[in-house]
């Protein structure tokens, strides 16, 4: 299995002897997007190293949706991501769908992250497909200290694989989170984690802290490879959407004369 | 499971039907603090859309009600007050007589299958392959058309929600006639190209569409058939298969449609021509049931909290005002309680009128001859009309090489007959399940306390103006002072972050 790398990674404590990659090494750390991140996965394609020869590559943007039981950190995770802070008390932005991340990918591509918190909506693993709707990767977030949020992690998975797949048919890649690591009273066996993870195909799992700010950006950078792999393979066969997006005629034409 | 909600609000909403979900975005959108709740694991209730294995299992359930009153005395614990408590129905009771069959073997094993291959298109199918991709049927309880310029795609487009839906126009409107199948000319430019309507016909349409078109209240025009029929008004004007195509499919009428509301209704199809191709009808990618949900995500975003598979087992009413809602042992508060109908204790609730169903997957388009998508297909009787919807692969609604067809109508039964195969007859579309029902719709008969609000569910038009309208007019007793759906600040731009480390954009810049 290809992800399996990072997938045992285990523990977000422990730190990693960053897996080789097999280009140079200069030529790897110039790539690098962020500096403290390891390479804990090696795409097997390296379309992205070549194309980034090219220089100017079209932005890509990515909708990842972020699931899992009530307050188990799901908003202090995307806060964490998106501004890199953490507040007890916060609780999104009332109104918006969702937070966009810009990430600098090895130079020469831009990433835009849209991510969706489910916003007050759903306590219990029914939510609308709408949400889930075109998504192209997804988290699983459970807390360590709560070991009925990461059985519901299953329930979880169910919902979303039975509302929606990627364009090309297969399962949306979801990455299990097992959050408040920074916290001694956990709930939940590394061991149980890791079969767990295996058995219900999720792309990888690590431990995380929203609030000491563990592991948050690294498994995102995990996340962000597997779609862009996805992408390669799935805008070769260019989806043409044959539907129709409801507009407003009158601003319609008001863009059309401004341009 | 567990019950950490919060015990007040300002608006409880009971039920996912498309008015309350309406109500619950727009409400949420004020700033209200809502809390939505249904029975079931899905979104919609009889307005829901399912995949095959839900859907099956919902007609498993069929019609029988699971619901046994506790007798008001179990309630009484929950509060100190005087309360009265009415204990909720379930929505079950609005279908009757219903069946379903599969037609088709149950399993094909590995082995017969090869040589069985150049058999006739249909008999591949097994139940066990169909339900082997059940996730790719979206099945709708309530399918509903929106009009291109109607007050659905309005609101869509005001609240937002838009963003969250993709839409199909509906790209062949048919008309069952003289035993054939046959596509209505729609508009003035349909009838002018079209090769089956002569010369002297189509100057006979055309002025016909044009005064349909040129219509208003204090136009002359119609009056001598103010007590008339509009196919009295047709039949004066038009050979009667023209008659037919306008009276059915445009007018969406039928013999006793009085001649002004025909002519309102074929103005109304008309005018929302050309916005989206030339059909006036749009249908969602997914199933109806897409568009609550976006409703519901976007109550959602405005701090709305959602509870699925959670009952409300009573309204507790303190004198002549709605006080609560008693639910698995606790009691929820809030100044208003919007509620289905359906749901509606029996103090309040009556049954209205009622329409047959009818749900098949079949093997073949009813009309091969037309493009690929959505079809609507009139079919009138003597009596009545019945009212089909095609769906095909590109809906999002089935696997690709299947159909499902939605008929609506009291005469259905003729129309599957004259239009359906069970087997054998290959050249019409194989029918590889069917189910039938009667859809009852639920009335508010006694006299509710103000603060209660109930809600109709589907009704038997194509469209959804009427739930808009309803919509719109629970949300002006809620929120007295407010617009619906008044449009929001533009959005922030949300924080877009460089990334971490700045100088790693510009490295070997
Ligand atoms: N110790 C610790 N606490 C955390 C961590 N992440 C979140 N919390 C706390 O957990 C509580 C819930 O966090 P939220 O981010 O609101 O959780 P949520 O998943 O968005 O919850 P809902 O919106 O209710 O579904 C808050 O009090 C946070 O401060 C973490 O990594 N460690
Ligand atoms: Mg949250």
């Amino acid at each position: 299995m290809l992800y399996n790398v990072w997938g045992s990674v285990g523990s977000a404590m422990s730190v990693r002897r960053p897996v080789r990659s097999p280009l140079p090494d200069d030529e790897r750390e110039n790539s690098d997007p962020e500096s403290d991140a390891h390479h804990y996965y090696i795409p097997t394609k390296y379309d992205m190293f070549d194309l980034r020869r090219s220089r100017i590559l079209p932005e890509k943007l990515f909708k990842v949706i972020i699931i899992g039981d009530p307050t188990v950190g799901k908003t202090s995770f995307i806060q964490r991501y998106v501004q890199n802070s953490f507040t007890k008390e916060y609780k999104g932005t009332v109104g918006v769908d969702f937070a966009l991340k810009v990430v600098h990918w090895y130079d020469s591509q831009v990433v835009k992250l849209q991510l969706w918190d489910i916003a007050g909506q759903e306590r219990f693993t029914w939510m609308t497909r709408v949400y889930y709707k075109d998504t192209h990767g997804c988290v699983i977030m459970f807390d360590l200290t709560n070991k009925n949020s990461f059985e519901n992690t299953l329930k979880w998975k169910k919902d979303l694989d039975g509302k929606c797949t990627l364009s090309d048919g297969s399962p949306v890649p979801c990455m299990l989170l097992a959050n408040k690591c920074d916290l001694q009273d956990r709930k939940v066996h590394q061991a149980d984690i890791e079969s767990f993870h295996k058995e219900n195909n999720f792309i990888g799992w690590t431990e995380t802290s929203a609030k000491e700010g563990l592991m948050v950006n690294d498994s995102m950078k995990f996340l962000i490879e597997v779609m862009m792999q996805h992408e390669g393979v799935n805008s070769t066969i260019n989806h043409k959407k044959s539907s129709l997006q409801l507009v407003n005629q009158e601003e319609k034409k008001r863009r059309n004369c401004i341009c | 499971m567990s019950d950490d909600l919060p015990s007040t609000y300002d608006v409880i909403i009971l039920g996912t039907g498309m008015v309350e979900s309406i109500v619950a975005a727009a409400v949420a959108r004020t700033g209200k603090k809502v809390l939505h709740l249904d029975p079931n694991t899905y979104y919609g209730q009889l307005w829901a859309t399912l995949s095959l294995d839900s859907f099956e299992l919902w007609a498993k359930t069929g019609t029988s009600n699971t619901k046994t009153l506790k007798g008001e005395d179990s309630f009484k614990s929950l509060s100190d007050k005087a309360l009265k408590y009415y204990e909720t129905q379930d929505e079950r009771d609005c279908i009757s007589d219903l069946t379903f069959n599969w037609n088709i073997v149950e399993d094909i094993p590995e082995s017969e299958e090869e040589p069985k291959e150049e058999n006739a298109s249909g008999n591949e199918y097994s139940i066990k392959k169909i339900r082997d991709v059940s996730r790719k049927f979206n099945i709708d309880l309530a399918p509903k058309l929106l009009f291109a310029k109607g007050p659905m795609v309005e609101i869509l487009i005001k609240s937002q929600v838009s963003k969250y839906v993709e839409f199909l126009n509906v790209n062949n409107i048919l008309i069952y006639i003289d035993d054939a199948i046959e596509r209505v000319p729609c508009s003035k430019s349909d009838v002018f190209s079209s090769k089956s309507v002569n010369v002297v016909d189509k100057r006979l349409l055309m002025k016909v569409l044009t005064s349909i078109q040129s219509y208003t209240e204090e136009s002359p025009f119609f009056q001598e058939y103010e007590n008339k029929t509009f196919l009295d008004y047709l039949k004066a004007n038009l050979p009667e298969k023209f008659a037919n195509f306008i009276l059915y499919s445009i007018a969406a009428g039928d013999q006793n449609t009085p001649c002004l509301e025909g002519v309102q209704k074929a103005k109304k199809f008309l005018s929302c021509l050309g916005y989206y191709g030339n059909s006036p009808f749009l249908w969602p990618l997914y199933g109806s049931s897409e568009l609550l949900q976006g409703f519901c995500r976007q109550c959602a975003v405005f701090s709305g909290i959602y509870c699925l598979n959670r009952e409300v087992e009573a309204i507790a009413v303190e004198g002549d005002k709605y006080y609560g809602c008693a639910s698995n042992g606790i009691l929820l508060q809030s100044e208003h309680l919007v509620v289905s109908n359906s749901l509606l204790p029996q103090q309040f609730r009556g049954t209205g009128p009622s329409v047959k169903r009818a749900v098949l997957i079949t093997d073949k388009s009813i009309f091969p001859e037309g493009k690929e998508g959505v079809s609507l297909l009139q079919y009138p009787t003597d009596d009545s009309a019945a009212t089909i919807l095609e769906l095909s692969g590109n809906t999002c609604s089935v696997p690709k090489g299947l159909f499902i067809v939605q008929i609506v109508g009291n005469c259905l039964e003729e129309a599957i007959k004259n239009l359906f195969s069970e087997g054998g007859d290959d050249s019409k579309p194989k029918i590889l399940y069917s189910l039938r029902f009667t859809l009852h719709q639920m009335e508010c008969t006694g006299k509710l306390p103000e603060n209660i609000h109930a809600c109709p569910g589907p009704d038997f038009a194509t469209d959804f103006d009427a739930e808009i309208r309803k919509a719109e007019e629970i949300f002006k007793k809620i929120c007295p002072e407010e617009e619906f759906f008044a449009p929001l600040p533009p959005e922030p731009e949300p924080p877009s972050d460089e990334p971490d480390s700045p100088e790693e954009a510009t490295n070997d810049a």
